[in-house]
């Protein structure tokens, strides 16, 4: 199995979340969380940010610069001075900068962010025109993860914050395998192939038909693992058949804890799953401890 | 041969639920093997096999049986003994019953892996696509949604490039009256201002 990528944005961390991240399964790449402070109305200073990376007990897979969202200039300017205070961030090329400082990136760096994708107009035209631009070479799209165009251009990486919007709407995603998924509803009875996908993710059928439960469902486990469990599988997936790893973007430490104990259900469950069948006539069906009966 | 010899296949992509490993084991402790062809003496009605025995009638004029043991007979078709036995059971009514529906049961055969499958069936369509339409394995792809990964090339190959900034949209509002004489202002301060769109 492959390792379980996830984007912390600096702005979330905390010890606890840090030293949970420090994991030999766990790919983390660090967002300077300049997109969120924005929303926010918050402003992050590179020299926190700078010192930040630098107290890391663990080295990120990666880590971004920190960009300045609808200012490209300060964007590269950021850069430039993390690079000369020795850092080795990922640029970011936003949409509106230069198209030249695309070649000047890769003079510095064999990956570089392309910013400027989320719910904008035209966002798909720009990865389009950018993406001939950038040809074989290494790219991650922040927050862009439409599927077509991940199997098109197959980008190096990618971040997806989706895994969590379902629940907002009273949908719950399952991922069904094999690139489809289905949306389930408090009034639509799942599928056959979805009901044995939520039974094969250790999940309780049953508790989907508690009516109550879905009025509170942002605070259920079950309501929440389910997305969760079913993006670490599609990423899973992508990443073994197109080769694009997804960075699930979270922003706390109980999201992280579930995560992480999810993915380590997926990893034993591959070698531990009781299995059935006939040999030369005779029924056998293994346990999940090895011995069979 | 020892129980040693009997390896897991290692692509075995059989998998079972708790739920139903355990009605399983209770079928197994209930009927004993129903895995086969399954007679009931006292009934005179076969309970599992139902179509093998109709297979073996339309291959051989003749059928016979061998007795292994006071249970278990050989099918021997044509005077060739057939690689199918028969076990002989004498059940009550009701018992004879619930084994047709254990021994055909879903809720306790196990599922496909289906992570496991595309695979396997790539290999067994590569080595003989016969076997493959033959065993209908084409159905079972389509079945368990196997082929459900589908990518729209032409979206992509549709979508009007760019290499634009982001684009801003910033919404004027006025009283009804006023509307057009703002307009009109609009218009003319921003006549020929580039990259500038008035919809």
């Amino acid at each position: 199995m492959n390792k379980l990528n996830l984007l912390f944005s600096y702005a979330y961390l905390n010890g606890t979340i840090i030293n949970l991240l420090n994991n030999k399964d766990i790919n983390f790449l660090l967002d300077s969380g300049a997109f969120s402070a924005w929303k926010l109305k918050k402003e992050i200073k590179l020299d926190d940010y700078c010192k930040f990376v630098e107290s890391l007990p663990f080295a990120p897979w990666k880590y971004f610069t920190l960009d300045v969202i609808g200012n490209p200039k300060e964007t590269l300017n950021n850069y430039n001075i993390m690079k000369e205070r020795g850092f080795n961030p990922i640029p970011i090329f936003t949409r509106g900068e230069d198209i030249g400082m695309i070649d000047e990136y890769y003079k510095t760096s064999d990956i570089i962010g392309i910013g400027g994708l989320v719910g904008t107009m035209g966002n798909k035209g720009f990865v389009k025109g950018i993406m001939k631009k950038i040809g074989d070479r290494k790219c991650h799209w922040l927050g862009f993860t439409n599927p077509n165009y991940i199997n098109y251009f197959k980008p190096f990486s990618a971040d997806s914050s989706s895994w969590a919007s379902g629940l907002m709407y009273g949908v719950i995603h399952l991922y069904l395998g094999f690139g489809k998924w289905e949306r389930l509803t408090r009034n639509k009875k799942p599928s056959a192939r979805a009901c044995q996908r939520i039974s094969e993710l250790g999940f309780d059928l049953n508790e989907l038909k508690i009516r109550e439960k879905w009025r509170n469902k942002r605070a259920n486990e079950t309501f929440r693992s389910i997305p969760m469990a079913s993006y670490i599988k599609y990423i899973q997936d992508i990443e073994n058949r197109i080769g694009t790893k997804i960075f699930l973007a979270i922003a706390d430490l109980r999201d992280l804890e579930l995560f992480i104990k999810l993915y380590g259900e997926q990893n034993e469950s591959i070698n531990s799953i009781g299995r059935i069948g006939f040999h030369r006539g005779t029924l056998q069906i293994q346990t999940q401890n090895g011995t069979f009966i | 041969m020892n129980i040693s010899d009997l390896k897991n296949a290692p692509y075995n992509p059989r998998i079972i639920t708790e739920d139903e490993k355990l009605a399983l084991s209770k079928s197994v402790s209930t009927f004993g093997d129903i895995s086969g062809i399954t007679w009931n003496k006292l009934s005179g009605n076969l309970i599992t096999g139902h179509q093998r025995i109709a297979e073996l009638k339309g291959k051989y004029k003749e059928i016979t049986f061998d007795e292994i043991d006071n249970e278990h007979f050989w099918i021997i078709g044509d005077g060739m003994k057939t690689s199918f036995k028969i076990r002989v059971v004498e059940w009550d009514d009701m018992k004879e019953k619930a084994a047709n529906i254990a021994g055909n049961s879903h809720t306790m055969s196990g599922k496909f892996e289906l992570d496991l499958m595309p695979t396997l069936l790539e290999e067994i369509r590569e080595f003989d696509s016969q076997i493959f339409t033959d065993f209908r394995f084409d159905q079972l792809e389509k079945d368990l949604g196997l082929m459900d990964w589908k990518f729209d090339e032409d979206k992509i190959i549709n979508e009007d490039e760019n290499l634009d900034g982001i684009e801003s949209m910033i919404k004027i509002r006025c009283q009804q009256e006023i509307k057009d004489t703002v307009k009109n202002a609009i218009l003319n301060a921003l006549e020929g201002m580039a990259g500038v769109k008035i919809e």
